[in-house]
């Protein structure tokens, strides 16, 4: 059954009251409604949070900020005030100081291959594989021995004296081959 | 992170957990405030020595005017930095429009005092009086106020320090009303004000380091 506009308010009301109650009795040193109150407005606060952010991982890490914020600033709550809007401004201020330090460290330009997001996206994306199609069309343009060439060297990883070995070649000559096909991709490509 | 890690996180700030005072109600906090800063102010008024026509420029309604303005700037910024330093303000942030209504009115007073005064003479004679006396004047409220509002857990910083520059400068400003004989605009905007200036930028520069948290 949908709850209604009152059940709601009535709802806000309720546990407003209790966290704010609950903050009162902690300032008095009563741990049992602290643990309560911090396990109650925990996954408030996340919830609050999750849908304003790029990444959801960064919910826990500012929850666990403001948690510990709330600990420190628990003398300056007033029981006679809501409690909700002192937790809201004590979350918003920590969301805004973890984004700005996040921003500010270019952490967002930042990324390794255990990403398993960045691996979805940019790696084993179907939906990218038309880029390396680009380049796979690029290459059949080039003679079957330099896109070998280019291949063993540029992508599989062999060194220039592996690949001479192998395709019965001087060392140098591969190494023009790779760069003339090089460059002759970047043309085609840009 | 994991459940464990915020169940271990609440169960560490549970153990830490001490009673706490709650902190007093600003207008609660903001009285000690104004009786230790206008009783150091009187003092230091008292050791520097009185303007010689002091009498007389209580009967100067320009004189009251300016005082009275200077000294509702003081307390309402004091007022306003003892609510900002409360995380919601406690539901009162329009109050640094009073402090900030109020210089305004004072900028726009010094204005048209200066245009039709045309007296923007300042006596070098003056300078180093006017620059230490303020000063002296506005060490102790710089103490207390940031001490007060440390007491607290802001999370505006710089709109709490910008209150605190303004009640220390008007402090400092009524103070030197009472030292100085030189009313003039010039000097007032130069001597009495400019070094305030210089203090709120030093002070700006280190509002992040003084009220983090």
């Amino acid at each position: 059954m949908d709850q209604s506009p009152s059940d709601n308010d009535n709802h806000e009301r309720s546990s407003d009251d209790l966290w704010g109650e609950l903050a009162v009795n902690a300032q008095k040193g009563d741990k049992k409604a602290y643990r309560s109150l911090l396990n109650e407005i925990y996954p408030f606060i996340k919830a609050s949070l999750i849908g304003g952010l790029a990444n959801t991982d960064w919910a826990e890490d500012i929850t666990q900020e403001a948690l510990i914020s709330v600990h420190k600033s628990l003398n300056t709550y007033s029981g006679d005030r809501p409690f909700k809007p002192w937790l809201m401004a004590i979350v918003n201020f920590r969301r805004t100081d973890f984004l700005r330090k996040h921003y500010n460290k270019k952490d967002h330009e930042k990324t390794t291959l255990d990403n398993p997001d960045f691996l979805k996206n940019y790696v084993t994306n179907p939906g990218a594989s038309g880029e390396y199609k680009d380049i796979e069309k690029a290459l059949a343009s080039v003679t079957p021995e330099q896109s070998e060439i280019f291949k063993k060297l540029k992508v599989e990883g062999y060194t220039a004296k592996e690949v001479a070995k192998a395709m019965n070649m001087s060392e140098s000559a591969v190494k023009v081959s790779a760069h003339r096909t090089m460059k002759k991709l970047q043309d085609m490509l840009t | 992170m994991s459940n464990k890690s915020i169940d271990a996180l609440i169960d560490d700030l549970t153990d830490e957990l001490e009673p706490r005072k709650p902190l007093p109600h600003p207008v609660v906090r903001t009285f000690p405030w104004a009786v230790i800063s206008f009783t150091y102010l009187a003092v230091i008024i008292q050791v520097s020595g009185l303007r010689p026509d002091l009498v007389h420029e209580f009967h100067d309604v320009n004189f009251i005017f300016e005082l009275g303005l200077s000294i509702f700037i003081a307390v309402s910024a004091f007022l306003a930095s003892a609510y900002w330093c409360v995380p919601d303000a406690r539901g009162k942030k329009w109050l640094v429009s009073l402090p900030l209504m109020g210089s305004a009115i004072f900028i726009f007073w010094n204005a048209i005092r200066f245009i039709i005064e045309e007296n923007a003479r300042m006596p070098d004679l003056h300078w180093n009086h006017c620059y230490k006396d303020g000063l002296a004047m506005a060490i102790l409220p710089i103490a207390s106020i940031v001490i007060m509002c440390r007491q607290g857990k802001t999370t505006c910083s710089a709109t709490m320090m910008s209150m605190n520059i303004i009640a220390i400068t008007s402090v400092a400003y009524i103070g030197l009303r009472f030292t100085c004989m030189l009313d003039t605009v010039g000097h007032s905007g130069i001597a009495h004000i400019l070094p305030f200036s210089i203090v709120a930028t030093i002070m700006g520069f280190a509002t992040h380091r003084l009220y983090k948290w």
